[in-house]
């Protein structure tokens, strides 16, 4: 997909900068499609509110000097986890001690079994492959889409 | 006043041969099922699997068995931790019915340790709340005011930790979300040093920040259940290798002002400075401190919890797990795949979800990256150097757990707002990855329980739990029940 950066911008004057101001209901519904998540459009306007007022709680951070402060990404101690580089069979579900014979194809039954829809050990979902009629369509509207 | 049985008790007794593990269990359940009727801190339970694991337990310990650490104890694990008993489903709609195929590696110690699962406790979708009135399924009572939130997002675990004895609840806690609920509900509630326990198995939220804890009753046994859970996994790449280490000589005490400000309820703050008082005439040493980056906290939390949980819950797409939208159509800009993961997760996930979703998207985007998440990082870092530098002078910190007592449910839900400002005391630890533990330190006018917080620097978590349990000697806030419940003793 292509984002143009213009659509998220808060307001219609486009500069965040601190400065506040609404989030568009455009660029909700946009966010919304980026994240892969349907919002009801009887919500937009609630959201687009609610993203304004954090927004501004959050633009409280911009009175922090942090030149030259390094970003903390994590808080662990130490990240010394790595083990001699030997190869070892993979464990999976094995970990609990009454399921160390569980063998890989019930693993991978188990862990189908949550799936709204599978076949034995593959999950199914819709066709995501065009026939090649379709394909050739789809990569014409596409590249017209695109700048 | 009901002095309740505390996990270590139960244990010493079963181990002595006093009481069997059946023996114990049995009324166990009995006042389980009571107690939850009341709270609803429960969204599913086990008594018929309880019960086989409690006869197994007594064959072996018949045979000559040594009783191990947490022999017959029961316990709760909140439902966003995988147990291959009963289901998983993170309080949402989208997660309905999944069955975990592996039992989550804290889970899996207590079990080894022979402490015999119970049930799941009902939490804020995915851990996203301070109330749990955003559970899916249903929302918990406070046991000492059943119109008022347990607190969250582990709510279930602590309105069943305020009620109950001889048992313990397991949460996890991302800004909060063992201590506050364990301080509304009267409770002790433990979050450790950041990777202290596995986080394999605990459905992620925030991954930088979450933790897996007990509540209890006691400050004790929380050490007990961490002390079985604790230790490198080599399932989670963040789990400590370092053993805990051992407390000593910690006397020196430091109440941080930027905890006692305005916007504290002065009966919390008082009864905090009562409790800081005790503390004082156990012979500690307080002195006030400063945590400058304070007020930054809350903001810097909601973005990288949000810009984390945008990412982790990008898994729940209606392919592999859970609930799957009916006849996901697709739309001129989206191919069928894109329909179905739009319209699972927007039809699975709850409206606070969706909210943080959302904005952790935002704040990830190109072209505000930079401005939200990068800046918060850096933030972040000021935030636990103020710790780092604090922790120079003074060995702990002591202030309130929650700014307010337990409020009304529905009073605070459709302000979410008003609902992240319950946590301005407690996301600092988790921005640092620092221990903590909330304590019961007396009741306000209403009968309400007031949490006193206690905060360690990193590793120092046998240290925070010592100082809880002198506390605790000294005190008997830990030992208090409501009075309904008290009457329904076995």
């Amino acid at each position: 997909m292509t984002v143009s950066d213009d659509s998220l911008d808060r307001g219609d004057a486009g500069d965040r900068g601190g400065s506040g101001g609404p989030v568009s209901p455009e660029a909700i519904s946009h966010i919304a499609s980026l994240a892969r998540l349907q919002v009801p459009d009887t919500e937009v306007a609630a959201l687009s509110q609610h993203f304004s007022r954090i927004l501004d709680f959050v633009d409280k951070l911009e009175e922090v000097d942090v030149d030259g402060v390094a970003p903390t990404l994590h808080p662990a101690i130490s990240l010394d986890q790595a083990r001699p580089d030997v190869p070892e069979p993979t464990r999976g579900l094995a970990m609990n001690p009454d399921q160390a014979e569980v063998g890989a194809e019930v693993a991978v039954e188990r862990v189908a079994a949550n799936a709204p829809d599978a076949d034995g050990a593959c999950f199914l979902v819709p066709r995501v492959v065009d026939a090649p009629a379709d394909r050739s369509t789809r990569e014409n509207n596409d590249s017209a889409s695109t700048p | 006043m009901t002095t309740l049985g505390s996990v270590t008790t139960l244990q010493r007794k079963i181990a002595a041969g006093e009481i069997g593990v059946t023996a114990a269990l049995e009324p166990f359940l009995r006042q389980l099922e009571r107690i939850d009727d009341r709270v609803g801190g429960l969204l599913e339970s086990f008594p018929d699997q309880a019960m086989k694991c409690a006869r197994e337990a007594d064959q072996r310990l018949a045979g000559g068995a040594p009783a191990r650490a947490l022999e017959g104890v029961p316990f709760t694990a909140k439902g966003n931790i995988c147990t291959r008993v009963g289901s998983t489903n993170a309080g949402s709609q989208l997660l309905r019915g999944f069955r975990s195929p592996y039992d989550a590696t804290a889970v899996a110690r207590l079990l080894e340790a022979g402490a015999i699962l119970v049930g799941k406790t009902n939490l804020d979708e995915f851990g996203m709340g301070s109330s749990c009135e955003n559970s899916s399924f249903q929302p918990t009572r406070n046991p000492w005011d059943l119109e008022r939130v347990p607190g969250g997002s582990s709510g279930g675990a602590a309105a069943l930790a305020g009620a109950l004895g001889a048992s313990f609840h397991l949460g996890s806690d991302t800004g909060g979300s063992i201590r506050q609920p364990a301080a509304l509900c009267g409770a002790t509630g433990f979050k450790p040093t950041y990777g202290a326990v596995s986080r394999y198995g605990l459905l992620a939220f925030g991954s930088s920040l979450d933790q897996i804890g007990p509540l209890a009753r006691t400050a004790e046994d929380c050490e007990l259940i961490v002390r079985v859970m604790s230790g490198a996994d080599p399932f989670d790449a963040t789990s400590l290798s370092e053993p805990l280490e051992t407390s000593t000589g910690q006397r020196r005490l430091g109440i941080p002002r930027e905890y006692f400000v305005d916007s504290i309820d002065a009966e919390v703050r008082e009864r905090v400075l009562a409790g800081i008082q005790t503390l004082e005439q156990l012979g500690y040493e307080v002195r006030e401190v400063s945590l400058p980056h304070t007020e930054y906290a809350n903001a810097c939390y909601q973005v990288i919890s949000t810009a984390e949980a945008s990412s982790n819950l990008a898994r729940y797409d209606g392919v592999h797990y859970g609930v799957r939208a009916e006849a996901a159509s697709a739309t001129a800009d989206s191919t069928p795949l894109t329909a179905l993961y739009r319209e699972s997760r927007g039809q699975g996930f709850g409206a606070e979800v969706r909210r943080r979703v959302l904005l952790g998207t935002f704040v990830l985007s190109a072209g505000h990256c930079e401005a939200y998440y990068q800046r918060a990082l850096r933030v972040r870092t000021r935030i636990r150097e103020d710790f780092e530098r604090v922790f120079e002078e003074v060995d702990a910190l002591v202030c309130p757990t929650s700014p307010i007592p337990p409020f009304r449910l529905g009073e605070r839900v459709t302000d979410p707002l008003a609902l992240y400002a319950c946590d301005i005391l407690t996301v600092s630890a988790n921005l640092a990855g620092i221990p903590g533990v909330s304590i019961p330190c007396g009741s306000d006018e209403d009968g309400l329980p007031v949490g006193l917080q206690i905060l360690g620097p990193a590793g120092g978590d046998l240290g925070v739990l010592a100082i809880a349990q002198e506390f605790q000697s000294e005190t008997s806030h830990h030992e208090l029940l409501p009075d309904w419940v008290r009457g329904e003793q076995p």
